[in-house]
């Protein structure tokens, strides 16, 4: 039976007449009726909506689509019943423990529909308020995009209202019942079930981890707020101490495996693509341009590297105390890569695993990720800085030999080219916090930009990019379309999986360069060597030994500039004689252009 | 807001007491959240207005 408990009177024989006689909703709607089908269809509806509505973030919108398939399944009941007349007939053998549970349903529903009619007065506003400023005759073309950021922070809060409430009330039925499983053992047993699947990326992995682990503490710590724990941080085991051991081999059990990508689905593909669409869609920062290549002239340089100055350009990569919780702010490590903290061993194994000897691209890097380059445990084999726009870079910097700074745009027509030109091998991993694509302003920048990633990217290798946005340019309609069109080639193309995962307050992307055929075979070879990325050919590097690139340095003061190139002289060090040959792997360039 | 108010009658069952007070404090916590949000776009209206008259008087 659902709905319409009647009263609450269960203590006498006496009154169970009167109980079936007296159809008293426990949880009633405004006009103290049973909450109506009709009503309950209206609430699918909004559920719906915002389940739309937060398409950019796929926590808020999954929390939405389960209420929405709750309330499916209560329609459908509801309907049978009807037909059935069921109600009657069970209603006569209720006793008050055997309420609980229907009761506890009833609240739930009763909790969507409230929700519902919070989401209707909020979107009714929202057309009250366009209306008053048509009457007023006045132009605001920024009215109905604020309005909707708006109305997203609404539905984030006011799920998370009915969301905590539905955990109260689960909690209340478990503890009604008085048998079964321990929630500690429950809780216990989703973590220890908790493996990352064969195929499953590691960072989808973490950011599913990380909600489970959040959602135990939840349930364990009710009225405390989340506030950022996931898996890796040590807090959580003092926090859930009777997982500790489980939070730990579970870090570990990530650290330790080999990924083994297979080309996504083409629905999964699509679930991606209209993620992207949504989020581009939703992205509204006025940011400031980063021009279009190659520059007009030096005086638009200067002033690009002036705006760029004023903004947060020495974020680092290790997550600390004092880290703020600023959009522009977000270490690498955690908007990247899903780490919180990396206090614990096993968070410094997962970093280690993803970084050590890897050739690391930071596209728009400004004087960021010093703390890594610095770090004696985990090094890369390189980490080259694409920046023209920075104006200076902290010195330690450059006291590390793997660390390169070069004055190309991560956008520029001729990257791939110059690249070969200094000898600089193709890329493991690919990392761009805050910069690009959101601060390109032009379609055909955008779009040169994911060749150049596709390109760049070596077998096996991982382009990061936070947050998903695009610039808006003078028309953003048409930088979106070029994103867009990029991705769905991406897709399209067997090497390449394009996916999506939520570490900080927006979207992270993902494009890894799949292991393919031959190379395939040989990636757990290839990752016992020190280098995977490693492959300019050794007569390239003939052609050009003795040369010592010049440091593009235009308009921005380097601190590497005129260092020894060590990168290059490792490469030339290490490189055995190997065939010429361009194959998937090196740095493509186009005969035509190479 | 009683149990009473919301169609409940004391029956002695903490569980349900408990839950008509988990019911009745979320929908005060929304009722408070959506009275936030509705005065939040107002203001963001009268901002706009107010940005384009000003804008346009200047223009003048």
């Amino acid at each position: 039976m659902r709905g319409g408990f009647k009263e609450v009177y269960l203590e006498s024989d006496s009154r169970k007449a009167e109980r079936i006689e007296v159809r008293k909703p426990l949880f009633p709607n405004s006009s103290g009726d049973e909450v109506s089908l009709a009503s309950l269809e209206k609430t699918l509806s909004m559920m719906e909506r915002a389940e739309g509505m937060m398409a950019s973030n796929p926590r808020g919108a999954a929390m939405f689509r389960e209420r929405g398939d709750f309330l499916r399944e209560e329609i459908k009941k509801r309907r049978t019943e009807d037909g059935t007349g069921k109600e009657t007939s069970q209603a006569e053998s209720e006793t008050g423990s055997e309420l609980l549970p229907e009761a506890a349903r009833e609240a739930s529903v009763s909790g969507s529909v409230d929700l519902a009619k919070g989401i209707e007065d909020v979107g009714n506003s929202v057309v009250g308020a366009e209306k008053s400023i048509e009457r007023a005759g006045v132009v605001a073309p920024g009215f109905k995009e604020e309005a909707r950021f708006l109305e997203k922070d609404f539905l984030t809060q006011a799920g998370e209202i009915v969301a905590d409430s539905d955990q109260k009330i689960e909690s209340l039925v478990g503890r009604g019942k008085q048998e079964g499983v321990s929630e500690e053992q429950e809780a216990k047993s989703s973590l220890e079930a908790l493996v990352p699947a064969p195929e499953e990326p590691d960072e989808k992995f973490l950011e599913r981890a990380n909600s489970i682990v959040s959602s135990i503490h939840k349930r364990h710590n009710p009225t405390e707020k989340r506030n950022g724990l996931a898996l890796d941080k040590p807090v959580m085991a003092e926090k859930l101490p009777q997982f500790q051991e489980t939070l730990y081999d579970t870090m570990a059990k990530l650290s330790s495996r080999q990924e083994s990508l297979k080309k996504m689905t083409p629905t999964e593909n699509v679930e991606v693509y209209k993620n992207i669409e949504e989020a581009l869609t939703a992205s509204r920062r006025e940011v400031y341009g980063a021009g279009s290549d190659p520059l007009v002239n030096q005086e638009e340089r200067d002033a690009i590297i002036k705006q760029f100055a004023h903004t947060n350009q020495s974020r680092e990569f290790f997550p600390n105390n004092d880290s703020r919780v600023r959009k522009d702010a977000f270490p690498y490590a955690q908007s990247l890569f899903g780490v919180r903290s990396a206090d614990s061993p096993e968070a410094r194994a997962f970093l280690k695993k993803k970084i050590e000897s890897k050739n690391i691209y930071l596209f728009g890097g400004g004087d960021s990720v010093v703390d890594l380059i610095a770090d004696k445990e985990i090094r890369a084999r390189s980490i080259t800085n694409l920046d023209p726009f920075v104006s200076v870079e902290r010195v330690e910097k450059g006291q590390n030999p793997g660390y390169q700074s070069v004055g190309e745009r991560a956008d520029g027509k001729d990257l791939l080219k110059t690249l070969k030109e200094r000898m600089l091998p193709s890329a493991d991993e690919i990392w761009a916090s805050m910069s690009v694509p959101m601060y390109l302003e032009r379609p055909e920048d955008i779009s040169q930009l994911l060749d150049n990633i596709k390109e760049l990217l070596a077998p096996g290798g991982t382009a990061r990019i936070y947050p998903l946005e695009v610039g808006r340019g003078q028309d953003f309609e048409a930088n979106k379309a070029a994103f867009l069109a990029k991705i769905k080639e991406l897709q399209e193309s067997e090497d390449y999986n394009v996916y999506l995962a939520k570490f900080a307050d927006h979207l992270t992307l993902f494009i890894k360069r799949l292991q393919t055929g031959a190379s395939k075979e040989g990636a757990a070879e290839s990752d016992k060597q020190e280098n995977t990325g490693d492959v300019i050919d050794a007569e390239i590097i003939e052609d050009v030994r003795g040369g010592n690139p010049k440091q593009v340095t235009d308009g921005a003061k380097q601190i590497t500039e005129g260092q020894p190139d060590v990168v290059d002289a490792e490469i030339i060090e290490e490189e055995k004689p190997k065939p010429k040959q361009i194959t998937k792997g090196k740095i493509a360039i186009p005969e035509s252009t190479g | 807001m009683n149990d009473a108010d919301i169609g409940i009658k004391p029956t002695g069952q903490p569980e349900m007491l408990e839950l008509a007070r988990i019911v009745t404090e979320r929908k005060a916590k929304l009722d408070a959240l959506t009275k936030v949000y509705k005065e939040k776009i107002k203001e963001l209206a009268i901002k706009h207005i107010k940005n384009d008259l000003f804008n346009n008087r200047t223009n003048q």
